[in-house]
């Protein structure tokens, strides 16, 4: 069952085999192909997998001879089932889209192909992104690699556990409130939001168009910052796509980043640590303030009063984008279509069937925040405490560098646990929300551990501070060394001999 | 209980979702739950406060020439339509007592 | 307002297609064509992933539609989803405007069949995307084509202050013209580039029992004759109703062209939750002074100004006024009173013999050869008497093949006017020799009779004598002669 052959390998160790030419792209993929087979049967972190696509990528990348110089050159990655692209069905885990397949490429996936990129397959997710636990899933369950009686987390399950078992170095996610760090934290890996509008949506099936960006997980902050150079541009199909400044030199600054971080403030809100967080993870954020310590930084308490009323303003908002957004599935144009002898029927029918419980009520939930008589108090009273979270976030960047919490109240939880309380659901969320709020970058990286599972700490930044906290991300993670050691291969890590980073 | 179900019922025919007896039931029980915890908003005094909509604000507009060029995807599109009829998409007819809403034109 | 008979109180929703090549929110064409889901995309067929992206000439081409209605634009304004479901509407919302419009405002002057003047405020002024188009089959389904899904609208709202479907009509025709005046839209009916709804009801609050009627919505009328016939159907409906004391519904109501009489499509109260919300895909849209300013300046003189002005101006009469505005001969006209000539003679020439010209070719008058100048020319030397009247059609002919100068036309053919006097006397002798018996007619009473001696010397000169100047001269001759 154990392959710890070149699929375990990091992004980074990958790209210099190819620089080296000691290894073509085709064993790289052929090798990412076999993790997959030996054990995506019961782990389930893929929907569909393009063994001919990808290997013919590979094969016409080798043929042209000679490195691209693409910062993904040969890299195997897997993309979430809601991005778009024309290889391969795109159908966000529901049956409203079992089939479809987008005649067009979202731009991730044209640029991430642009820079040598290759797409393995789509990973498994919570319908249309709705859910913490990849349990919404019209198709099958995904399992965390750590322990598969346990969730991988959602909506970005499939992917996070597609990097933690060594299938991919790399896979893209989509976060609208926590949907890549908290995977990444119940996986084990690292998991990143950019700042809204550095990455397009433009092909991103949209759940909630002013909370929705599409982020990196990876095995090493180093990876993800190599992800990032391919995926920051600035997109002219996305009227909400912005220039980022420091646009391709992500993963520069990451190789730059030092030792230490030294004269860095870290704020630790204490909202965050509150009791709705499983102590022992309080303990593991605790610790890393400590380490942050260690490494130079002045670590200090700080208030965000309005946190707390961040999930319910979240779930208006997202619900509300959400009814609207999923409008378009009607069974007219594309999708799922269950008959009718009027339009009505065929609407009534095509939606009845083609979307989970889920999905459902979060449909009803933003219908009723945008109907009449409930727009003032539901969507409108949500924005403006929108507005209020991001003048606290706004207001505490400018006494600290850093925000330093968890990244979930708790470790992942038994499959099956939370999946009928849907408000429990929710709660996996807490700590998320607020990055998607105030559209500012967001990372997850390995924290430690609690009862042997993995969980991550989560860092803040500004917006536009992306390259901050890929810096002190990387700084933390060397010194360190937690780096999510193999599940599947219990006390291997990448071995030195390997251009170790 | 009951206008609670009702509620949800009308919700639920905007939306246009069919919603079985036994879903109706559970949804309408979900929403009550959800709009309870979120009902805590109340708590917050905000009639002064601007409301947010974006996180990203736009120093220019955004915006594009009035330039034609599109990647013609027309004829994949129709290869994955449910029911073509001469290029034309067909769905069934849309009965005038329908509470669909919409514009209609017969041209 | 009182109104002591019952009025009908009618106001708009007209959909204007604004002028652009390329669609509101993406890059496909809008130019009509036959085929249908040929001119589609992601974007306006709503594929999931997809994003719009705005036009700025859709903005610039609204701007000048609210310009021209005098309605204040702006300068920030945002784009809301208006969410309902129809086969048409692809992403199952359009994207629209509400609580920040483009313009508001405004105000549009008019006049009716009579010749008055007549106004009707403008509430607002905002941009859409258009929907698909849908064809229905009785007993069979609906087809969809998505050519026209996503063409960038202005939508005009009128407040009700029109009062009867000939009013309307009035309006809907001046609309036009202002629109293609100003290049926001070409307004091309027949490819259904304005569709109007109205609202109407009948209200009466003067003396004796006040009464009025609930307001119905005629919807998607894309003819002015169907605009007015629906609504003298209407207005006349809601009449009887207001007599039988009937109140009727607030409903919204379908023309039958064929049947000549309108329908109810739905007769339930079920108010239309559109649930509108602010775009999350498009940011606020700013839209600055320099830019209003420009296109203000751009647009000019409006037609109504400008016929007012040329009447006052030139001392024209307002048909003329109207002919001259109304057949983009405006500009012309002034340019060639601005080289100097007497207006109403260059207002003739342009009405008659110029217009008859492009006429008789097919062309416009930004193809006629012929430069404002020249024809000033022309007319100096009609009024100095240098050529006669007559000539001067001929040397006309002859500019409007050549595009030369006239007074070169007139040396190489040697048609001066002759008004030597020595030259006229002898050739008047001549005549009066060559014909006695009309001399004597003449002397014996017959007016005429000098006409047909000067037109001898017309003859004789190929119609290049002056005709007052051989006139004068023959009368003198034969006076004299009479004398001896």
């Amino acid at each position: 069952m154990m392959t710890c052959d070149l699929s375990r390998l990091t992004l980074m160790q990958m790209r210099e085999l190819i620089d080296a030419g000691e290894v073509s792209r085709e064993e790289l993929v052929r090798a990412a192909l076999s993790a997959v087979a030996e054990g995506d049967e019961v782990l389930g972190a893929f929907l569909e997998v393009d063994e001919e696509g990808a290997l013919a990528a590979a094969r016409a990348a080798d043929n042209t001879g000679g490195q691209t110089g693409g910062v993904l050159d040969g890299i195997p990655y897997a993309a979430k089932a809601n991005i778009c692209s024309r290889r391969m069905t795109t159908n966000c885990a529901s049956y409203m889209l079992a089939d479809y397949r987008s005649p067009f490429d979202a731009k991730v996936v044209a640029s991430t192909g642009s820079a040598g990129g290759i797409l393995l397959g789509k990973t498994n997710m919570d319908e249309f992104a709705m859910g913490s636990s990849t349990e919404n899933s019209a198709f099958h369950k995904t399992r965390n690699p750590w322990d598969l009686d346990r969730v991988p987390g959602g909506s970005s399950g499939g992917s996070a556990a597609s990097v933690a078992a060594n299938y991919v170095p790399a896979a893209l996610g989509s976060d609208t409130g926590g949907s890549i760090r908290q995977p990444a934290s119940f996986c084990g890996v690292v998991g990143m939001k950019p700042t809204y509008g550095s990455v397009s949506r433009y092909g991103l099936i949209a759940f909630a168009s002013s909370l929705d960006q599409i982020g990196p997980l990876t095995r090493t902050v180093h990876d993800c910052a190599a992800v990032l150079d391919a995926l920051v541009l600035r997109d002219k199909r996305d009227s909400t796509s912005i220039s980022h400044p420091d646009s391709g030199r992500f993963s520069e600054s990451v190789a730059a980043s030092g030792e230490d971080l030294r004269g860095w403030r870290v704020g630790l809100p204490r909202e965050y640590l509150g009791d709705g967080i499983d102590p022992r993870i309080r303990e593991v954020v605790r610790g890393a303030a400590d380490g942050f310590t260690g490494l130079g930084a002045e670590v200090r308490e700080c208030s965000l009063p309005h946190t707390d009323y961040a999930l319910p303003a979240y779930y208006i908002i997202a619900s509300a984008e959400a009814s609207s957004n999923l409008a378009r599935f009607d069974g007219v144009r594309y999708g799922m279509r269950t008959e009718g002898e009027s339009v009505l029927d065929l609407y009534l029918n095509s939606r009845g069937e083609g979307f989970g419980p889920e999905v459902k009520r979060r449909v009803m939930l933003g219908t009723f925040a945008l109907s009449a008589g409930y727009y003032d108090a539901y969507y409108l009273k949500a924005a403006r405490t929108r507005r209020m979270i991001v003048r606290e976030l706004e207001q505490a960047f400018s006494d600290f560098d850093l925000l330093l919490t968890p990244t979930t109240p708790m470790p992942a939880f038994g499959i099956g646990e939370r999946v009928e309380d849907p408000l429990a659901m929710y709660m996996a969320d807490i700590c998320t929300i607020p990055a998607n709020m105030a559209g500012i970058p967001a990372i997850s990286i390995p924290g430690g551990r609690v009862d042997g599972l993995p969980v991550g700490i989560q860092l803040m930044a500004p917006r536009f501070a992306d390259e901050r906290l890929l810096r002190a991300a990387a700084v933390y993670e060397r010194v360190t060394g937690d780096r999510g050691a193999n599940p599947l291969c219990p006390g291997d890590v990448p071995t030195e001999g390997v251009c170790d980073r | 209980m009951d206008h609670v179900k009702q509620q949800a019922a009308y919700v639920a025919r905007l939306a246009h979702l069919r919603l079985s007896g036994a879903e109706l039931k559970t949804m309408a029980r979900d929403m009550e739950s959800i709009l309870d915890y979120i009902g805590r908003l109340e708590e917050l005094e905000l009639d002064e406060v601007q409301p947010l909509f974006n996180p990203a604000a736009a120093d220019d507009n955004v915006w594009r020439e009035d330039e034609t060029g599109t990647d013609d995807i027309s004829d994949e599109f129709l290869r994955g339509a449910p029911d073509v009829r001469d290029r034309y998409l067909m769905v069934p007819q849309v009965v005038a007592s329908d509470e669909v809403e919409g514009e209609d034109d017969d041209m | 307002m009182t109104f002591d008979d019952p009025t009908p109180l009618i106001g708009l929703e007209i959909h204007v297609a604004l002028a652009t090549d390329s669609k509101m929110f993406c890059p496909c064409e809008t130019e009509f064509v036959r085929e249908p889901n040929t001119q589609v995309c992601p974007v306006c067929l709503g594929l999931p992933g997809a994003l719009p992206v705005l036009n700025r000439r859709a903005v610039e081409l609204g701007v000048l539609c609210a310009l021209a209605l005098d309605a204040e634009v702006y300068p920030e304004m945002q784009f809301e989803r208006k969410n309902y479901h129809y086969p048409d509407l692809p992403k199952g919302y359009q994207i629209s405007q509400l609580a920040a419009p483009m313009a508001e405002n405004g105000i549009m002057s008019f006049t009716d069949d009579d010749g008055g003047e007549k106004e009707a405020r403008i509430r607002r002024v905002h941009l859409e995307e258009d929907a698909g188009k849908s064809i229905h089959l009785p007993g069979e389904g609906t087809l969809l084509d998505f050519n026209r899904c996503g063409v960038a609208l202005a939508e005009v709202v009128t407040e009700p202050d029109l009062h009867s479907p000939a009013d309307v009509r009035c309006f809907l025709e001046q609309l036009r013209e202002l629109l293609r005046h100003t290049g926001a839209s070409e307004v091309r009916m027949e490819e259904g580039e304005l569709r109007c709804d109205v609202n109407v009801n009948l209200v009466h609050n003067g003396e004796g029992t006040p009464g009025r009627t609930e307001i119905s919505e005629v919807k998607n009328l894309s003819s002015f004759r169907g605009v007015e016939r629906a609504l003298q159907y209407e207005v006349e409906r809601h009449r009887q109703a207001l007599r039988r004391g009937d109140p009727l519904t607030h409903e919204t109501r379908h023309w039958d062209e064929e049947r000549e009489v309108t329908f109810s499509a739905r007769s339930k109260e079920e108010s239309h939750d559109y649930r509108y919300f602010p775009d999350p895909d498009l940011h606020p849209v700013r839209i600055p002074r320099a830019m209003i300013d420009d296109l203000q300046e751009r647009m000019g003189e409006l037609p109504r100004a400008r016929r007012r002005r040329l009447s006052r101006e030139y001392d024209l009469s307002s048909y003329d006024a109207d002919v001259l505005v109304g057949g983009g001969l405006a500009d012309f006209f002034e340019e060639v009173v601005a080289e100097g000539s007497n207006a109403k003679a260059a207002a003739n020439w342009v009405m008659g013999e110029l217009s008859a010209h492009l006429n008789a070719e097919d062309i416009g008058i930004d193809e006629l050869p012929v430069q404002p100048g020249q024809l000033a020319q022309l007319l100096d030397m009609v009024d100095s008497g240098e050529i006669s009247g007559k000539i001067a059609k001929e040397v006309w002919g002859a500019v409007v093949q050549q595009g030369c100068d006239p007074r070169a036309i007139v040396e190489e053919r040697g048609l001066s006017q002759i008004s030597d006097d020595a030259q006229l006397e002898s050739l008047a002798r001549e005549v009066v020799e060559e014909h006695e018996d009309v001399v004597r007619d003449y002397r014996s009473g017959k007016e005429k009779a000098l006409g047909f001696l000067v037109g001898q010397i017309m003859q004789k000169t190929q119609g290049k004598a002056n005709p007052q100047m051989a006139n004068e001269k023959l009368r003198e001759i034969i006076s004299r002669e009479g004398c001896e």
